[in-house]
């Protein structure tokens, strides 16, 4: 709604309108820590071959995952993050906030106590990776309908999130590229197009992550979130949740991840602040309220520790168009 | 109640007893070259030095002791007609004036009677006449009475774009607009760009920003109202302008001589003119226009009956080949019929209905959405003015209006594979009723003092068929985690016309006006308003699909207190005219957001409401040069607007997005020849409030600012000058008709006004985060439009 009137208003004063650049002088703070943590399987369901979902959505994926057949389509882990850039998976990272303008790195938290807690019990304390300063790993695998949260000692506070329930996800059946129009059908282009299902019963989040030739994509405008409001139940075909145009011979893997409500509200509210701004019709400035709390102080900290089942599939873009001669023969 | 009603009959027994003796002289003051009535035109006894002024049909009535008396019939600009008559009994003197031949080698700035700033009960009152406002430049040269008002003290706007206007610290949707006594949702076209009210169809224009009558209720913070003209009674006339991007027509003219006439009045704009000549076939199949439509038929069926249909139709409409489509417009009728129950009873009994309805809509191959939403309302009022004798007018009526909310219905589908599903989804409509029932007098007491003084009892209720949700602790709110989501637990039935939550209140209404001298006056004003309806928007500039909703079970009525103070002095004999106003204003139970809130589409939209309060305050000093060649005027205001919610900033003040503290307008006409006019239009005003970050964190790639102090910071100020000239391209006093070539450039210097302030991580290194000023008509816009009478 605010992505449509902002389309509106910049077509109306396109001609007139400008968009610049300014300076301005911030005041310093003190920093606070951020937390960025999630909690899934080790293992993802990730098929080698395209399925339909429909004749399977009356299988409770609990079922599912004894699915003989399916057996082989999970894979590990290490297999994955070894070949990308960034994989935030199982891992939590502390850092800091910075001055707005800092324009650098945020200084990682190093030497921290993090302890996983499982339904109320301590379960792991989570190792610092010695190669990475900041990055502590999780080993515990969760289990589906318990309630996960983390404790943090670190810059002489005491901080605890707000523990999250652990759901399942439904697989992505397939990804593919589909050659059409872009929105306004004046080119065309590969898009993205996924087949997956939604879990029946109201109430269910997800997200989308995407990596494209290997890399994380991580610009705000490409966080993909939806909840089962007007999909309850549903069998999701030809889907694009990635929404940008891919390039020939690219590589696309996509993982699908549940999420709680609390860490859906997060999400969006993480990228209208920074991605749909400046427009006269979007919402006014707002704190990004995560579920980490600054015991010591009584305030909130910044970030969100995660937990949700992922599953994931894998695509590569033609090396050619269908019709190399006419980029706009999808108009036909 | 019934003590009201007691009170009423009681007051017009009293002053009924004191006019015994009296008889009384009534009519209409009309304008002779057109036949309408006229507004606000003085009616002088010479020999008393007594008089009164028309009401807003030109209807006068004064009671006087029998005898012979000059009577001057008067309006600014216009020659005065002096009669003698002889009042042995009651009798009905019609009279017609034009304009003065003495006065036509200058300007007048017209649209009130001559001292009726000094004389008059009424402060916090802004006229606008409509000739002044085709000389004040404007974007495109398309005359605009809401950006016209906005250039008056005590009136801003949040900026370029924004929707509506903001009096006294009041959010748009606490304007009462009403278009021929038909409430008007939304008074612009294309966000705010222009208004819907095509000045040439426009008769009068009063912005109330305080000392409300009691007649009028159920807003908060002003009462707009725009009167369209009757339609000539004595000739065909044509009056257009042809534009670049739009043009207008208006015709009217007599059914019947001097008994009835009708206009009927067009504008369209063309925008989308080139679309079809574009290469891209979306584009070439896209639409982009609005459009107006006013029309009226006025009959005089006898001395004391006339009857009134006046109607409006309106629409902004966007489509882009169906891919992406927004729609809204005003619809509104109004049937009157002014009846003179005698000299001294003036009635006016009004049916009226209205609809504003907005929708939008999306479609592509997989996925189709369109989203509907309006507000429908059917009135009925009777307005009774009681003319007891020259020291007292008493006004008291009643009104009933229900309302149809409709706060959303969507109808979508997805297509997978060749299997369409379909579905819909529909915010419970809410109907609704609100009634009032008022008395007013004002009462002359010597020759100095002038009390107004009224009561307003109004209430309203949310009805059904429906049903309202039951929250855990009975609030849809967590006081103790405010942000937190609350679901209904249950939820409680009710049958159609059951009243599902009802309210009412009393709205006190006074006006003072000591008249020091001829040229100089002190008034005050006090007034209550309650009003029952909300509009829903949590972006920074309200939209044009911003839902109303009704007070109810969790929403309370909005309400104010404010009070003013006023100074009127007239120099050389009333060339000029000042005023200095302060006030102050305390709300109540005003509505405001959770962060991110989801306002469209929710059946629980209670959940993601606040309720707070608010204050404003503020001096406002006006100097209008009224005749002469050269006319204008200047404008300051120095105001502070605030909310406190509880839940929001911590629970401190923060500034509403439309507090300027500082606004400057200068608006200035030359009359170089009879055919050449230069005009020019200077506005000043400081930033807007703005949430600058404190800081910044980085969450998954992403670096997100950290806002804590809400509309701790402000915008660059905003400042514009815009500059126009007309010249009549055939002589007036040679020929019947009128051809002028008006041309102007808005935003002379080119200044880039900040709309906003936003800060973005760059594209390519999330690290590097920057603030950019994003500014709306940063560059000069000149036009040319051709205008003519015929």
């Amino acid at each position: 709604m605010r992505k449509i009137s902002f389309i509106l208003i910049i077509g109306l004063i396109a001609f007139t309108g400008c968009q610049e650049e300014i300076d301005l002088d911030l005041p310093a703070t003190e920093p606070e820590l951020v937390v960025e943590g999630y909690l899934t399987q080790r293992d993802y369901y990730f098929p080698d071959a395209d399925l339909n979902c429909f004749g399977i959505t009356t299988i409770s994926l609990d079922t599912l995952k004894f699915v003989t057949a399916f057996a082989d389509a999970y894979i590990n882990i290490d297999s994955i993050e070894a070949s990308t850039d960034v994989f935030p998976f199982n891992k939590v990272v502390l850092s800091t906030t910075g001055d707005y303008f800092a324009n650098a790195e945020p200084p990682a938290v190093t030497s921290a106590i993090a302890v996983l807690f499982e339904d109320g019990n301590a379960v792991e304390t989570l190792i610092e990776d010695p190669s990475i300063p900041g990055t502590y790993r999780i080993t515990h695998l969760p289990i589906v309908g318990s309630s996960y949260h983390i404790t943090i000692d670190a810059m002489g506070n005491f901080y605890e999130t707000i523990p999250e329930i652990y759901g399942s996800v439904p697989p992505l059946l397939s990804l593919s590229a589909n050659y059409g129009p872009n929105f306004i059908r004046d080119s065309c282009a590969y898009y993205m197009s996924m087949n997956t299902f939604e879990k029946p019963g109201l109430g269910d989040h997800y997200r989308w992550f995407f990596y494209v030739n290997n890399k994380y994509v991580s610009s705000p405008g490409n966080i993909a979130l939806t909840n089962d409001e007007n999909f309850d139940g549903f069998c999701l075909l030809d889907f694009d949740v990635y929404g940008d145009e891919l390039e020939l011979g690219d590589s696309l893997v996509v993982f699908q991840m549940n999420t709680t409500e609390g860490y859906y509200n997060f999400l969006s509210t993480l990228q209208s602040q920074t991605a749909f701004v400046g427009g006269p019709f979007d919402a006014p400035p707002a704190p990004i309220t995560g579920n980490v709390m600054n015991v010591t102080t009584g305030k909130a900290a910044y970030g969100y520790f995660a937990a949700g089942g992922i599953s994931a599939n894998a695509t590569t873009t033609p090396e050619t168009r269908p019709d190399p001669e006419n980029p706009n023969s999808c108009l036909e | 109640m019934k003590i009201l009603f007691l009170s009423i009959f009681a007051l017009l027994f009293t002053l009924t007893s004191l006019g015994q003796d009296k008889v009384t002289l009534s009519g209409y003051v009309k304008e002779t070259e057109t036949g309408e009535g006229m507004i606000a035109a003085t009616v002088l006894v010479r020999e008393l030095n007594a008089g009164t002024v028309t009401n807003e049909y030109g209807f006068y009535s004064l009671s006087v002791p029998p005898g012979t008396y000059t009577i001057d019939y008067s309006f600014i600009g216009f020659e005065t007609l002096s009669e003698t008559i002889e009042l042995t009994k009651s009798i009905t003197k019609n009279a017609e004036i034009g304009f003065s031949q003495t006065m036509l080698d200058e300007v007048v700035i017209t649209g009130e009677a001559e001292d009726e700033n000094i004389t008059s009960v009424e402060m916090s009152v802004e006229k606008l006449d409509i000739a002044q406002v085709k000389k004040i430049p404007q974007l495109l040269g398309e005359a605009d009475i809401i950006r016209s008002i906005q250039l008056l003290p005590g009136v801003t706007t949040v900026g370029e774009g924004a929707t509506g206007f903001n009096v006294r610290g009041g959010n748009i949707d606490q304007n009462l607009i009403l278009l021929d006594e038909s409430p008007v949702f939304s008074s612009s076209h294309l966000f705010g760009f222009f208004s819907v009210f095509n000045a040439d169809a426009i008769k009068d224009v009063k912005l109330y920003k305080g000392g409300i009558p009691a007649k009028y209720g159920g807003r908060l913070s002003s009462v707009l109202d725009i009167r369209q003209k009757e339609g000539n009674l004595k000739k065909y006339t044509a009056t257009g302008g042809i534009g670049l991007l739009f043009s207008r027509l208006t015709l009217e003219g007599p059914i019947v001589k001097d008994k009835a006439s009708f206009i009927v009045s067009g504008r369209r704009s063309y925008f989308d003119i080139f679309f079809p000549l574009a290469n891209d076939a979306t584009i070439k199949d896209s639409k982009l226009y609005f459009y107006d439509l006013n029309g009226k038929i006025n009959w005089t069926i006898n001395e004391n009956n006339r009857v009134f249909l006046a109607g409006y139709l309106g629409d902004d409409v966007f489509d882009l080949d169906g891919l992406f489509s927004t729609q809204w417009g005003n619809r509104t009728a109004t049937l009157r019929w002014n009846h003179l129950f005698s000299n001294k009873l003036f009635s006016n009994f009004t049916a009226i209905y209205s609809k504003y309805s907005y929708a939008l809509g999306f479609e592509q191959d997989a996925f189709g959405f369109e989203w509907q939403a309006s507000i429908e309302n059917i009135s009925g009022r009777a307005d009774f003015t009681y003319f007891a004798n020259p020291n007292n007018k008493v006004e008291f009526g009643l009104q009933t209006t229900y309302f149809y909310f409709k706060p959303g219905t969507a109808d979508g589908f997805i297509t997978t594979g060749d299997e369409k599903t379909t579905f819909d989804f529909q915010v419970r409509p809410i109907p609704a009723i609100e009634s009032g029932i008022f008395i007013s007098n004002e009462q002359k007491i010597g020759t100095r003092l002038t009390l107004a003084y009224g009561l307003r009892y109004s209430g309203f209720a949310q009805l059904g068929a429906g049903h309202v949700y039951k929250y855990p602790n009975g609030e849809p709110i967590d006081p103790d985690n405010p942000s937190a989501n609350v679901n209904p637990i249950d939820t409680i039935q009710f049958d159609e016309w059951e009243i599902i939550k009802p309210f009412q209140g009393l709205e006190p209404r006074f006006s003072a006006n000591f008249q020091i001298d001829e040229v100089s006056s002190v008034k005050g004003s006090y007034n209550h308003m309650i009003q029952y309806i909300h509009l829903i928007s949590n972006t920074t500039a309200a939209t044009p699909v911003d839902i109303y909703m009704p007070a109810g079970r969790y929403i309370k009525p909005g309400q104010v207190d404010q009070v003013g103070l006023g100074y009127f002095r007239n120099f050389y004999s009333n060339k000029y005219e000042s005023s200095v106003e302060v006030y102050y204003k305390y709300f109540q139970d005003l509505v405001d957001y959770k962060d991110e809130a989801e306002l469209l589409l929710n059946n629980t939209l209670e959940t993601e409401l606040y309720t707070g309060d608010g204050q404003a305050y503020g001096l406002e000093f006006q100097l209008k040069k009224k005749r002469g060649k050269f006319t204008g005027f200047v404008s300051y205001t120095l105001s502070r607007v605030e909310r406190f919610v509880e839940e929001i900033n911590n629970g401190d003040p923060y500034p509403a997005n439309w507090d300027k503290t500082h606004d400057i307008s200068l608006v200035a006409s030359y009359d170089a020849t009879k055919r050449i006019n230069f005009s020019s239009s200077f506005a000043y005003m400081t930033g807007r409030p703005i949430t600058y970050p404190q800081a910044r964190f980085e969450y998954g790639g992403v670096t997100a600012p950290i806002y804590q102090n809400r509309n701790g910071a402000r915008t660059p100020a905003y400042h514009r000058l815009d500059l126009a000239s007309t010249f009549n391209l055939v002589d007036p006093e040679k020929h019947k008709y009128t051809i002028d070539l008006a041309t102007g450039v808005y935003n002379v210097y080119g200044r880039k006004n900040p709309y906003s302030i936003y800060f973005q991580q760059d594209q390519d290194n999330p690290e590097i985060t920057k603030a950019f000023r994003l500014s709306i008509y940063a560059i000069p816009i000149p036009y040319i439009t051709i205008n003519f009478k015929f």
